[in-house]
């Protein structure tokens, strides 16, 4: 049976590409028409996939490491923050938690399963209906929450991100 | 001959203490939510290795009530992360017996002492000894 190291190295390696497939996708995608769902979607599996390696890292990870899809809003912001510090980051900074959290919140709830107790069907999957009825689908959605080129926060999230999957992936 | 004399490099090399009271001072520092930090420590033995993360347990106002996760972060000595470290966040209604039992039965950590937040005035002057020696 394959041990938590095993798996820590294969998440962290998938998140890896997921990430890269993001990047690809964003740099041809507008070639092809394709709208921001698409780029989301690779940004949210990587961001869940860094989260279950580094669950995998510990001793005793969760039953549900495999199967659940809560651990991005709660993993991702450690995450982020500690590469932060590690980069240098310090007291004038004190926004940016605040910022990783919201991100982390929106990145987890681009998956069809996480609603926020049903408050939040929207996901860069499949379609949804809202409260007054209309069927909004992915494609044809900007979430403007979620821009992260746009804004100081979103950049540097995105900038640490690639930093932490860097490190989970050359771990010995 | 070639080489650092490993004695030297090892006499060097920060305390385990030292670097936990850095790296939380920077998590008080740079995130306004954390409002206790509190060492966790493994039994004496395994503690001692180098290899055995430094392990803080935070609590945090901003952080949702979701229980233990542990998250596991390896080495980094460009910021003088010399050892190891894993983070556990909790909520401030989560530290109760209950998740210091939690942690100790599921990991075998037992709660250590709480790592201080260093006054912002005592740090400048502690910089300017720094600079000045």
């Amino acid at each position: 049976m394959a041990g938590n190291r095993e798996w820590m190295k294969a998440f962290a390696r998938q998140a890896q590409v997921d990430l890269l497939a993001r990047e690809a996708l964003i740099a041809q995608g507008q070639a092809f028409g394709l709208p921001p769902c698409q780029e989301l979607h690779f940004l949210q599996m990587a961001c869940e996939k860094l989260s279950k390696a580094h669950l995998y890292s510990t001793s005793n990870p969760p039953d549900d490491v495999q199967s659940s899809h809560r651990h991005t809003s709660t993993q991702i912001p450690i995450i982020i923050r500690e590469i932060h510090v590690r980069e240098g980051g310090r007291r004038g900074d004190t926004w940016f938690p605040d910022e990783i959290r919201r991100l982390a919140r929106e990145i987890a709830l681009l998956h069809p399963q996480v609603d926020g107790g049903g408050t939040r069907p929207d996901n860069c999957e499949y379609p949804w209906e809202d409260v007054q009825g209309n069927v909004h689908t992915p494609a044809d959605e900007a979430f403007p929450q979620l821009d992260l080129a746009r804004s100081q926060g979103g950049r540097r999230f995105l900038k640490l991100l690639r930093m932490a999957i860097e490190e989970a992936v050359s771990r010995p | 001959m070639t080489g650092e004399d490993p004695n030297t490099a090892r006499k060097e090399r920060p305390s385990k203490d030292a670097v936990a009271a850095e790296l939380a001072q920077a998590h008080f520092d740079v995130d306004p939510g954390v409002k206790q930090i509190i060492r966790l420590l493994a039994p004496e033995e395994r503690e001692a290795d180098e290899r055995e993360p430094i392990k803080l347990l935070e609590v945090n106002r901003d952080t949702p009530p979701v229980g233990i996760t542990p998250v596991y972060f390896g080495t980094h000595a460009a910021s003088g992360m010399v050892y190891p470290s894993i983070i556990v966040e909790i909520a401030p209604e989560e530290y109760t017996q209950t998740t210091l039992q939690e942690l100790e039965r599921r990991y075998g950590w037992r709660v250590g002492p709480p790592l201080n937040r260093r006054a912002r005035r005592a740090r400048r002057i502690l910089r300017v000894r720094r600079l000045a020696a």
